[in-house]
């Protein structure tokens, strides 16, 4: 079925969900799929956290949402970035990187006299 | 747990839930179909792909909650959005459309602040005296003034007092006990200094902690001590009014502390009461003393006396079973007095601190005003009339647009929305404007119906401005609803489309109505002016006895140095002297009172009678006068002769008894050589010389009084020395005999206080219920005439423009011009006749209301009505006029064209 499946924490979804629709606007089931094939299969998706995220950052003003028909002709809801949600990307992104590289140096860090 | 396979009738439910959740259905249900066909390409069977979907869904129910709670949220920020965009659409469109019709904006604008105006007025008025708690006074509701009533022996009726002396609070508050603490106060008026042209100073004396129980903290300095106000040691000490403070003494704090002149003698400012305080009464208090420093004059102890009550009475109480108590104690006190009949025989009770909402209070002045209330609410009712008539033809001349709005897909509810923000725009700017004609309308109404009150402030407050913009927002309402409400429908579109060159069989008869109400009212109103204007001219034709336009009194009183009354009246008697040759004085007599200024009585003795005869309004009553004082004061002597000097003291006693004593008593007009007993009953005789016309004793309207005159020469010692000088003058001259009069006072007497006044200056506030009534209905009157005349000028109008195809074709069908003129005014008469029926009839209903503030007029008088109806008629044919005028000059032709 599915090799380990990571826990993604609450916080990164956002930025990957906004990531997503940085390439265009999408329906929740599109999102979802891109992070799954982003992340080779590895992250897990919930998708009430997905959901969730999806409507808090429209409270928030990231996204809008629109009624649209998908690609099979069916009813759906896609959603679209925000001229302040792409702020937000930046930023979230900006912010992860930081937090990559801080762990990075962390673990590389090598005190004075100490054998690997 | 599954939950997708819902039974199917449960589908049917997301009909009725709201949108937000069945939008929140369809996306996960998007979701999850997309999961399964994924699955299902991926080689799984359906039922596998939907099994594993649905595991890896999850449980539902947890998010659903949480993100249903966001949606709602965002849909209802979206909506509030939407709706104050609307709002402001409208409001921009209201707008612009007062401003393409400009004058009938303005016209609908001012009918409406006129009659939201008047209201207003009349609100401030009765919001003070009724309903307006004393500010700056903590919870009153609580506090109670102490009425006292008298029951006199029948026949005479009793009485209510407001107000009691001294020892009869020292009673009462004996009995209460030190945990009931009483206050009271009495105002008087004093000058800031000696000489007559210092200002007066409103000046209430303390008795009790005053300040205490009205919950009064002093803002600069201190209020008075419980020693400062013990009865019996004077405390020269004040406390000021904010307002007083600000005013007179410079909003200076240091003033604390220095002295301030009252009358002859310096008191020193120990405190400034808190901005917005000026005492429980309608008149501003300036000043605050204590009881202790007033003083009467005479120099004996005031507070003493049971004779002087000026003192009102407050307490405190917090429940119902508390004030009985109260009250039940207060009279055990008061009973106490056993001696004293007054004090025995008065039962006290409390009322509200408001004095208007006291027992016995109903003044001729508050019933007017209480009255003029239901004439504003007339007047305001035929605004609205008026303005909804107004917008009615506006909406009906706008019906090609409103057409192309309901064409373009606007629904009946948005349609009202505008309708009802147009009218609310009018509304409120009717309103701003109404707050302005409120307020001049409200010192208007305070400066005609109570001049003497010394206002505190204007009468623009947050009630007045409240009440104005409910008003305002209620008549605005109503004015644009009632065109529309089609036999209990709403009906906007249709009445409008429906409306115009069909004749429109609904709408006119809302006009019609519209137009007959307007009539009925301006009837009412004006025939209410009429009788109050006839009422006004019967009083003032009424015969007082006196010659009142040429008569002047004169007395002294005590100025900057204290005058014993003694040599006050030797005074007058020089004074007397040199007026009497003042050109233009025809005579100069002495009275121990002036007409119509008090009365004085003394024991009598009738000969063969044992009791004293009395009438309904009182036993007899005397003046004691020098012989000239009936030719002085015009009084007419009707059998016998007047006083002369012969009747002096020594010779025999001589007194004049008036027309309605003769009949009284003696029951004939000639009762000469009649004997009576004065002052006790071995008294030698007096006898009758004379017989006097009736004058008026107090009032101009009263009841036939017992009154009777004896020379100041013979009469009881303490009524002996004369008091007022009556001069009789040639009533051109007056006004520069009183100001002889004064230089020769002063002069005879300096030091002294001289008090001239016309008879007729004196006795014309009593006139001044009729003439105030008269003179606000006739205001009203003709404003609700003025308001009519222009909703019939502009319902004429229109329906003419409307029936322009009509008259053209009547014309080209050969009627005379002259024809269609006496047509259009006809209907307008018929329409107003109509008005008239009805105000005539509501007039002849209403009557009842004002029947007791009238005086010798029929309130349903007939030639007031058919004058009325007349006056209005002449108006509608003057407001028909140029409408009709214009019809009569159609060109048939034209006419015919255009259509």
């Amino acid at each position: 079925m599915t090799t380990s499946e990571l826990d993604l924490l609450q916080g990164t979804l956002d930025l990957l969900v906004l990531k997503a629709l940085s390439w265009g606007a999408n329906h929740g089931y599109g999102v979802a799929r891109f992070i799954r094939e982003g992340s080779a299969q590895s992250f897990r998706i919930q998708d009430g956290a997905l959901y969730t995220s999806l409507h808090r950052m429209e409270e928030r003003g990231w996204v809008e949402s629109f009624w649209g028909t998908s690609d099979r002709g069916k009813r759906a809801k896609f959603y679209r970035l925000t001229t302040p949600g792409r702020r937000a990307l930046r930023a979230e992104q900006a912010g992860w990187e930081q937090y990559v590289a801080a762990v990075a140096g962390v673990i590389a860090l090598r005190p004075e006299g100490a054998t690997a | 747990m599954s939950r997708l396979h819902e039974p199917s009738w449960r589908r049917y439910l997301t009909f009725w839930r709201p949108t937000v959740d069945r939008d929140l259905d369809a996306e996960l249900r998007f979701h999850f179909d997309e999961r399964v066909a994924d699955l299902v390409a991926r080689g799984r069977t359906q039922a596998e792909a939907r099994v594993e979907a649905e595991r890896e869904f999850g449980d539902r129910e947890e998010y659903r909650e949480r993100i249903r709670e966001i949606d709602h949220r965002v849909q209802a920020r979206r909506d509030r959005a939407e709706w104050l965009e609307s709002v402001k659409t409208d409001v921009r469109l209201a707008v612009r459309g007062m401003r393409r019709a400009p004058a009938l904006s303005a016209m609908v604008v001012v009918t409406l602040a006129l009659g939201i105006g008047a209201n207003g007025a009349i609100f401030s008025m009765i919001d003070r005296i009724y309903l307006r708690p004393p500010p700056g006074v903590a919870a009153p509701e609580q506090l109670r003034r102490f009425y006292g009533y008298y029951e006199s022996r029948p026949p005479m009726p009793g009485f209510t007092r407001s107000s009691f002396n001294y020892p009869e609070f020292a009673d009462i508050q004996a009995s209460l006990g030190n945990d009931r603490p009483i206050a009271a106060f009495g105002t008087t008026a004093l000058r800031l200094g000696t000489d007559d042209g210092a200002p007066e100073a409103s000046v209430a004396d303390v008795v009790g902690d005053y300040f205490g129980m009205l919950g009064v903290r002093p803002w600069r300095g201190r209020f008075f001590a419980p020693q400062e106000l013990a009865i019996d040691a004077p405390t020269l000490a004040v406390v000021v009014s904010h307002r007083f403070w600000n005013r007179a003494l410079g909003g200076d704090t240091s003033v604390i502390g220095k002295d301030v002149q009252l009358g002859r003698r310096k008191f020193r400012v120990i405190g400034i009461a808190p901005p917005g305080f000026d005492g429980v009464d309608l008149s501003a208090v300036d000043i605050w003393r204590p009881a202790n420093s007033s003083s009467t004059g005479s120099g004996r102890s005031w507070y003493a006396s049971r004779n002087t009550s000026r003192l009102q009475i407050l307490a405190r109480v917090n429940d119902p079973v508390y004030e009985r108590v109260l009250v039940h104690d207060a009279n055990n006190g008061l009973h106490r007095a056993v001696d004293d009949r007054l004090a025995a025989k008065t039962t006290i009770s409390v009322g509200p601190i408001l004095a208007s909402r006291g027992p016995g209070n109903d003044s001729k002045e508050s019933s007017i005003a209480l009255r003029l209330s239901g004439v504003t609410l007339m007047v305001l009712l035929i605004a609205v009339a008026n303005v909804a008539n107004l917008l009615l033809t506006r909406a009906i001349l706008r019906r090609r647009e409103i057409a192309v709005r309901v064409a373009l897909g606007v629904s009946r509810g948005r349609l009202a929305a505008q309708l009802i923000t147009e009218s609310g725009v009018l509304a409120i700017t009717a309103g701003l404007v109404a707050l302005v004609t409120a307020t001049w309308g409200a010192v208007a109404i305070r400066t005609l119906l109570l001049p003497d009150i010394q206002w505190p402030d204007s009468p623009l407050d947050m009630r007045l401005g409240a009440f104005t913009l409910a008003v305002a927002l209620l008549a605005g309402g109503l004015a644009s609803i009632l065109p529309f409400v089609r036999s209990g429908t709403l009906d906007v579109a249709s009445t409008i489309r429906g409306g115009a060159t069909q004749g429109g069989q609904a709408r006119s008869k809302v006009r019609a109505a519209l137009i007959v109400t307007q009539a009925a009212l301006s009837v009412v109103l004006l025939s209410g002016a009429a009788l109050f204007l006839r009422s006004l001219e019967a009083v003032s034709r009424l015969d007082l006895g006196y010659d009142v336009a040429g008569v002047v009194t004169a007395s002294f009183s005590s100025g900057a140095r204290v005058i014993p009354f003694s040599d006050r009246s030797r005074a007058l008697v020089a004074v007397r002297e040199r007026v009497g040759r003042i050109p233009g004085v025809h005579t100069a007599a002495l009275a121990n009172i002036g007409p119509m200024a008090g009365l004085a009585t003394e024991r009598m003795f009738f000969p063969g009678r044992d009791s004293l005869p009395t009438l309904p309004s009182g036993p007899p009553t005397f003046t004691s006068v020098s012989p000239e004082f009936f030719r002085a004061a015009g009084i007419t002597i009707r059998a016998g002769r007047a006083f002369s000097d012969l009747d002096r003291d020594g010779s025999s006693r001589v007194m004049i008894v008036n027309e309605t004593m003769a009949r009284f008593i003696w029951r004939k007009p000639n009762p000469l050589g009649e004997c009576v007993h004065i002052e006790t009953a071995a008294s030698p005789c007096t006898t009758v010389v004379g017989v006097s016309e009736d004058v008026r004793r107090d009032k101009v309207i009263e009841e036939p009084m017992l009154q009777f005159y004896l020379p100041l020469a013979q009469a009881p010692l303490w009524a002996r020395e004369p008091g007022t000088l009556v001069i009789g003058a040639e009533p051109a001259a007056v006004a520069r005999i009183r100001n002889e009069v004064r230089v020769i006072m002063t002069q005879t007497l300096p030091g002294s206080s001289a008090e001239i006044t016309s008879l007729a200056e004196s006795i014309a506030p009593q006139y001044r219920p009729w003439r105030i009534g008269a003179r606000l209905f006739a205001v009203f009157g003709a404003l609700a005439l003025l308001v009519a005349a222009i909703g019939i000028y502009s319902a004429i109008g229109y329906a003419v423009t409307q029936r322009t195809h009509e008259l053209g074709v009547r014309l080209a069908l050969g009627a005379q011009r002259s024809a269609i003129g006496t047509m259009v005014i006809g209907s307008g008469l018929r329409l107003v006749g109509a008005g008239i029926a009805l105000g005539i009839a509501a007039s002849l209903v209403l009557s009842r209301l004002i029947e007791s503030l009238l005086y010798a007029t029929d309130a349903r008088d007939p030639v007031v009505l058919a004058g009325v109806s007349v006056v209005l008629l002449l108006a509608t044919i003057a407001a028909a006029a140029v409408p009709a005028w214009r019809a009569t000059r159609l060109d048939p032709v034209k006419t015919l064209r255009a259509e």
